[in-house]
Parts: structure tokens; sequence; C-alpha cells
């Protein structure tokens, strides 16, 4: 079996300033896709928050990593989902996130995981 | 048919179940003849690699119980360098790059970097297994 036949989900559904679970999540995505793995990046619940668009670091005295999120399709990870129902939980649209994310509902994402080799949870 | 396990491990020692659920865990994939390719520990699980914990004598002794479980069945135990690294848990290579008097890992573990468990991933030969 070859690594291009390797899918690895990341879901993320801590929040991005409260925890450092999401940072970690996305630094596993990363190196994961550069072993050339499939990666399908999955934020649920609050872990949304991650990819919500004009966060401003100087708020939180640190860095913000949506710069890191920005960059991700250059690290060979295609595609970025969202849980819908999350979205509508907290009254958010697609609007309100970074460009390059997809909406599914909750069941498209079972399926996401279920069809994965592995899934890791941050 | 034996089957392997990697065992991956990011919930806190102090603030989880996940250690004490996963070396339960470890234990019976042993005793059921099956196998363990290695035991990752990642984010808050870093901790329990921090060779400097004093705990009650009647508590669980979580750092010993990963190093004891290490030695009788040859199980690496292998940290996530960055994720160690920012909670203070250094090797004596890391200590000496950074001008630090000391290092403060338990030996039963080695810092690895978050690659190595990606490349365990990709090798599907596994099965992974979280406790977090």
């Amino acid at each position: 079996m070859t690594n291009e036949q390797i899918t690895t989900c990341i879901i993320i559904k801590s929040p991005p300033f409260s925890a450092i679970d999401g940072k970690e999540g996305i630094d596993l995505a990363l190196v994961c896709a550069a072993f050339d793995q499939q990666v399908n990046l999955i934020f649920v619940e609050q872990g949304i928050f991650h990819l919500i668009k004009s966060q401003d670091s100087n708020c939180i005295d640190d860095k913000l990593h949506d710069k890191q999120l920005n960059a991700i399709e250059f690290y060979d990870i295609d595609k970025i989902y969202v849980e819908s129902e999350s979205l509508e939980k907290f009254h958010l649209t697609e609007k309100h996130l970074l460009s390059h994310v997809d909406c599914l509902p909750s069941s498209d994402i079972k399926t996401l995981c279920h069809s994965a080799n592995q899934t890791v949870i941050f | 048919m034996s089957v392997s396990f990697t065992i991956l491990v990011t919930g806190s020692p102090t603030n989880s179940q996940a250690h004490l659920s996963a070396l339960r865990f470890a234990n019976a994939v042993i005793e059921n003849n099956h196998s363990i390719s290695s035991v990752f520990f990642y984010q808050e699980a870093v901790h329990v690699a921090n060779g400097y914990i004093i705990k009650p004598s009647d508590e669980a002794q979580l750092t010993q119980k990963w190093a004891t479980l290490s030695a009788e069945h040859n199980v690496e135990l292998q940290v996530c360098v960055a994720a160690a690294n920012r909670r203070g848990v250094i090797d004596a290579n890391e200590a000496s790059l950074n001008a630090l008097e000391h290092h403060s890992i338990h030996p039963a573990f080695s810092i690895l970097g978050l690659g190595q468990f990606a490349a365990k991933l990709s090798e599907a030969k596994t099965k992974i297994v979280q406790f977090k």
C-alpha cells in the first residue's frame, strides 16, 4: 500500500484561544500532509472559531495561527471542512469564515471519518 | 490474528483519565497476544515524561507504570519534541542546545519529532488508538 492511499481525518473541536489543542492539531495535520497523506481537516463545535476571518492578535497579546490556516493549501491539505450544524449553533454562516472552507452536514463528516484510515481528535 | 497497535496519548496525566485507560488498554493488548508498535505522547500527555514528578506514594505512579511497561515488553515510549519543549520536558541534548543547566526527561522516554508519528500513520500497518 502506498502513502497516497492513506487518509487521515484530523478533527478540531477545541476553541482557538483557551486551549492549545487546535494549534497542535493543525501542526499534526501539516506534518501528515508532508508525509503525502490525504488529510481531511475538520472543524466542529467551538473549533469553528479557528476559521473566523479578520481576527486581531492585538487583542490577545499572542500569536494567531490564522496565517497558517490561510497557507494550508500550500501544504497539500486540499480541503478544510466545517460542520454546518456547529455554524448554525453559533449563528454563523460561511461568509464569516476564511474563504477556502467547505461546509458539510454532520452525516457527511461521519462518512468522511468512516472511510479514512484513521481519525485523531483535538 | 495478531493485531499491532500504536497508542496515541494526548490527555493530561493530572487532569484526565487518559494515562490510566491507556495503560489498561496496553496491558490488555499484550495479555491477548497482540502487540504494541509504540506509544506516542502528544499535547498535555508529554508531562508524564517529566522525571521530576513527585506524587504521594499511595497514588498511581504513571511515569513509573509506563517505564515498567516499556522495560517488560520492549515498548518504545516516544514524546513529541515540540509539545515537550513548550512544557519543559527536555532531554540532555535540548538542554545543552539552549544552554540550560538541567534536563528533565525520564530515562524511559525518548524525544522524537511529530514526523515520526506521521510516518507511523503513513505505514497503515498498525491501528491507532487515541486516549485523550
